[in-house]
């Protein structure tokens, strides 16, 4: 393997990368603060999807307006399945268990629903003249224009969540209820505005990585949430679950690693890859149970 | 300045407290003595609102905030440090003690209060940078003390602050709750060492079985052979 080779594959992994780094920072934030795994993320995604290509296809908006209509929906998903799925379900103070049947439910029957409303097809997802075109380097590398732009997004959006979390009032307030949620009410902190705080900024960046994905892959399909959901997941628990940056480097590292195993095994082994990203996290935690990097929203 | 009249509270169907009345009046240190499991603590959450009482009255400034959640309860100017120190190990001291003015609005202000406990306490000044789960048990609890002030409550209720502490770190912790007390706050103390409580506070209340079983001034109970026999034999 040369290195020009390995050089064009990390080029590759960026988009991949990215999407996984946007989602995985939902992931990683809602367990932070509730403890709970929200499987029904890769839907809050998937409807982003499905708000941008219904903007853009049949009401005629423009493409950067069906970012903000993606953006839209995930974060109108997002605010419902907390406050009609979670929220109930968490007061009754439910066994672990009860919490991920929940969970697994919400994001079986948002699929199911939108299988139902459009069909299990593919559509073709909307895109834009800016994001077309091809770089070439000197050296022969390829860059899509559209993985820099996904990239550029990602990487703005990462360092502001990241520095939100880290340095504003509302950041540290949500890591305080991360770690103790009744002793952050006996300071003052409403810990229900932590918690939509955090199903906002997660839905927001899934609503991102959902037109990335849309502009990476070109399809938009109800079950596209289903396996990005689950690697995305891993690279939560792989950056340190509750770590912001953690989970955002984590998702490029699982990016890179599944185009590499895509990349470097024979074509009839690429089915695979789902299995190989779950070894890895098995292996990862074997090594290292608490993930690469310091847990940062850790519940005591 | 707080009285709580023929309170009863519990967990579910378990009853705790079986009807208490307690007053903190203003400017002085009232002790919560009393075995294990006598109800202390479940009073104290009863004020901060963690536990909605059953019956019967917490008024704060003359209003009722026996039904309002915590988080105003703790607006409302009413500070508190608890047992197993309610700190954020995670988030530094400085962001610990920034989350204990969480209310403060402005950032002058939120200076002013900061600079105030790193005086009262300037271990944690040294400290401001370091996660709080890196601290020593004195220092923790001296932050978890810090952190209720920084609101600059009109009432602060402290949770056993004796609790595992080396008998050094206990007195210095108890002079700066005199320092505190100085500064005007009020404040109710539930304390297992009765004669560390009696000592530092104007009046006491000694709770058994969720029941006072004797209250008045802290010098005379400190007389009282009932007390002596029962807490203070080992004296």
């Amino acid at each position: 393997m040369s290195a020009h080779y390995l050089a064009q594959q990390l080029i590759n992994a960026l988009s991949h990368g990215s999407i996984l780094a946007l989602l995985a920072i939902g992931y990683t934030m809602i367990y932070g603060i509730l403890g709970l795994i929200n499987f029904a993320h890769g839907e809050i995604f998937m409807i982003g999807a499905f708000a941008c290509f219904g903007a853009v296809e049949f009401l005629e908006m423009s493409f950067p307006a069906g970012v903000f209509a993606a953006i839209a929906g995930s974060v109108l998903a997002g605010l419902l399945i907390e406050r009609f799925v979670y929220r109930p379900c968490l007061k009754r103070k439910p066994e672990a268990l009860t919490v991920f049947i929940a969970s697994f439910g919400a994001s079986l029957g948002l699929r199911n629903l939108f299988t139902m409303l459009f069909g299990d097809g593919r559509r073709p997802f909307p895109s834009a003249g800016f994001l077309e075109g091809i770089i070439v380097t000197e050296s022969g590398l390829t860059v899509n224009v559209k993985d820099l732009w996904i990239f550029g997004v990602t990487v703005i959006l990462v360092v502001g969540v990241s520095v939100f979390v880290k340095h504003t009032k509302a950041g540290i307030a949500m890591r305080a209820v991360a770690y103790d949620a009744n002793a952050a009410r006996l300071v003052g902190i409403n810990g229900a505005t932590a918690v939509l705080t955090a199903f906002l900024l997660a839905s927001i960046l899934a609503g991102v990585s959902a037109v990335a994905y849309g502009v990476s892959y070109g399809i938009v399909t109800p079950s596209m949430g289903y396996q990005i959901g689950l690697d995305a997941f891993i690279a939560a628990v792989l950056g340190g679950i509750g770590n912001v940056p953690g989970a955002a480097v984590a998702g490029y590292i699982i990016g890179l690693g599944e185009i590499l195993f895509v990349a470097l095994l024979p074509p009839g082994y690429s089915a695979a890859r789902p299995t190989f990203v779950w070894a890895l996290l098995f292996l990862i935690l074997f090594l290292k149970p608490s993930g690469l990097f310091r847990p940062d929203m850790k519940n005591r | 300045m707080l009285s709580i009249e023929n309170m009863v509270a519990g967990y579910g169907k378990a009853q705790v407290i079986h009807g208490i009345d307690l007053e903190v009046r203003s400017g002085e240190i009232v002790a919560l003595v009393g075995p294990n499991g006598a109800g202390k603590t479940t009073t104290i959450r009863c004020i901060t609102g963690e536990i909605r009482p059953v019956k019967g009255s917490v008024r704060y400034d003359g209003a009722n905030i026996a039904d309002i959640p915590p988080h105003r309860v703790a607006s409302a100017g009413i500070g508190c440090a608890r047992e197993g120190r309610n700190i954020f190990g995670n988030l530094t001291v400085y962001e610990n003690l920034a989350m204990g003015g969480y209310v403060i609005r402005g950032h002058l202000k939120l200076r002013e209060r900061m600079a105030w406990v790193y005086d009262l306490f300037p271990r944690l000044k040294e400290r401001t940078g370091q996660l709080a789960e890196s601290l020593s048990g004195g220092e923790q609890q001296m932050l978890a003390i810090g952190m209720a002030v920084m609101n600059e409550p009109g009432l602060l209720l402290l949770d056993e602050p004796s609790l595992g502490l080396a008998p050094v770190v206990v007195d210095q912790i108890y002079e700066k709750i005199a320092e505190i007390c100085r500064e005007g706050a009020s404040i109710l103390l539930v304390e297992q060492d009765v004669g560390l409580a009696l000592d530092i506070s104007r009046r006491a209340y000694v709770m058994e079985s969720g029941q006072i079983r004797i209250s008045g001034p802290s010098d005379e109970l400190g007389k009282d052979p009932y007390i002596i026999d029962t807490y203070l034999g080992a004296r």
